[in-house]
């Protein structure tokens, strides 16, 4: 099953390193190249429904307590989410190499 | 930062907290907090033009406002707090029916409205007891919505138990009836009488199951919601008393 577009930029900005909320929803924007924006409730609902379905989790301890705000919550892949990525990240270079053998037909 | 941006932006803020505040009550105790302060900090960066949070105030309220309201209410992915089987919904709908559909016989076979005919008085009754007639299945609807959201704890579990008593509302009181006294000279004109009848009694439901739905909220309202805790409570005595073999895993359980 191929993730959506918000949840996969999700995952793979979680897969570098542990983030709160609002580091998500720059670096989401930042790696899509603008294209995937996310609003503060489609982050957190999309954020739910991931941690639903055991693909993150929620670190009880802040990374840097004397510098964040103690407010943040902090979210890490799960070893299932980040096998849920690679396996999505091999779909998409399959497609790719697909893509690639296959001249597309030209429209005349 | 410019007048107009500044103000866009504390408009911007304003409406968005009322938004937050418009969340399903158990996503907004969880991530409420957490929004408002993603959404301060976008507010406070320089970098985010003021139209940027309009667009996001708009894409999160036709985004994620309506899916957690239509996931809560229509079984979603895990904001239904008690999942029952569907089936166990249309059983306050089928009660108020079978309700109805006796009124029905009372008149129709006990022939009621003809010996209230014989007399003026009685023929003045019987023309005017066609409304309380037709009005049953309205009162009888909103119960079936309400008790149905209880027993479902989903609005589409009141509504099918709403529908299940509307269906066999509409399809004997007024056509029978009405056609019996002749208030209606076509076929067409019951349908449609029946059809408007139909859509009336859903909407009743709809609105019982309404206020079953926010009744449900529970600690928002700590009266209401021991009041449709304690109707949870007798609805469950009696369904278990009438179905002792009901499994365990059907029994509602709080998945928070």
């Amino acid at each position: 099953v191929s993730l959506t577009a918000p949840v996969f930029y999700i995952l793979l900005s979680l897969s570098f390193k542990d983030r709160h909320g609002y580091e998500i929803l720059k670096d989401v924007q930042a790696s899509s190249a603008d294209r995937v924006r996310l609003g503060p409730g489609t982050l957190y609902t999309t954020l739910k429904r991931l941690l639903d379905a055991g693909l993150i989790t929620e670190l009880e301890g802040r990374s840097r307590p004397d510098q964040d705000d103690p407010r943040r919550r902090y979210y890490r892949l799960s070893g299932r989410g980040r096998a849920d990525l690679k396996a999505e990240l091999s779909r998409m270079k399959d497609a790719l190499e697909l893509a690639g053998a296959r001249r597309p037909r030209e429209s005349s | 930062m410019s007048g107009p941006g500044r103000r866009g932006r504390r408009w911007a803020g304003i409406l968005y907290r009322c938004a937050v505040a418009l969340y399903p009550s158990p996503f907004r105790k969880e991530y409420g907090r957490d929004i408002e302060l993603l959404f301060n900090d976008l507010a406070s960066d320089p970098a985010v033009p003021a139209r940027r949070l309009w667009v996001m105030l708009w894409r999160d309220l036709h985004h994620s406002l309506l899916r957690e309201h239509l996931d809560k209410v229509f079984g979603g992915a895990s904001m239904v707090r008690d999942r029952i089987p569907g089936r166990s919904a249309g059983v306050p709908g089928v009660v108020c029916g079978f309700g109805v559909l006796l009124i029905w016989f009372t008149f129709r076979y006990f022939h009621v409205g003809a010996l209230l005919d014989q007399s003026p008085l009685g023929r003045e009754i019987a023309s005017m007891i066609w409304v309380p007639l037709l009005l049953s299945p309205l009162l009888l609807f909103a119960p079936a919505g309400f008790f149905g959201v209880l027993r479902s704890s989903t609005l589409g579990g009141g509504l099918w138990a709403a529908f299940v008593a509307g269906l066999i509302a509409s399809l004997t009181v007024p056509g029978d009836y009405l056609m019996r006294h002749n208030f209606f000279p076509t076929v067409t004109d019951a349908i449609f009488t029946i059809a408007i009848t139909a859509a009336v009694c859903m909407f009743v439901a709809s609105l019982g199951a309404a206020a079953a739905v926010v009744l449900n909220e529970g600690p928002r309202n700590r009266f209401a919601g021991g009041v449709a805790r304690s109707l949870r409570g007798l609805a469950d005595a009696l369904q278990s008393e009438s179905s002792p073999r009901t499994h365990p895993s059907s029994r509602c359980t709080d998945a928070r």
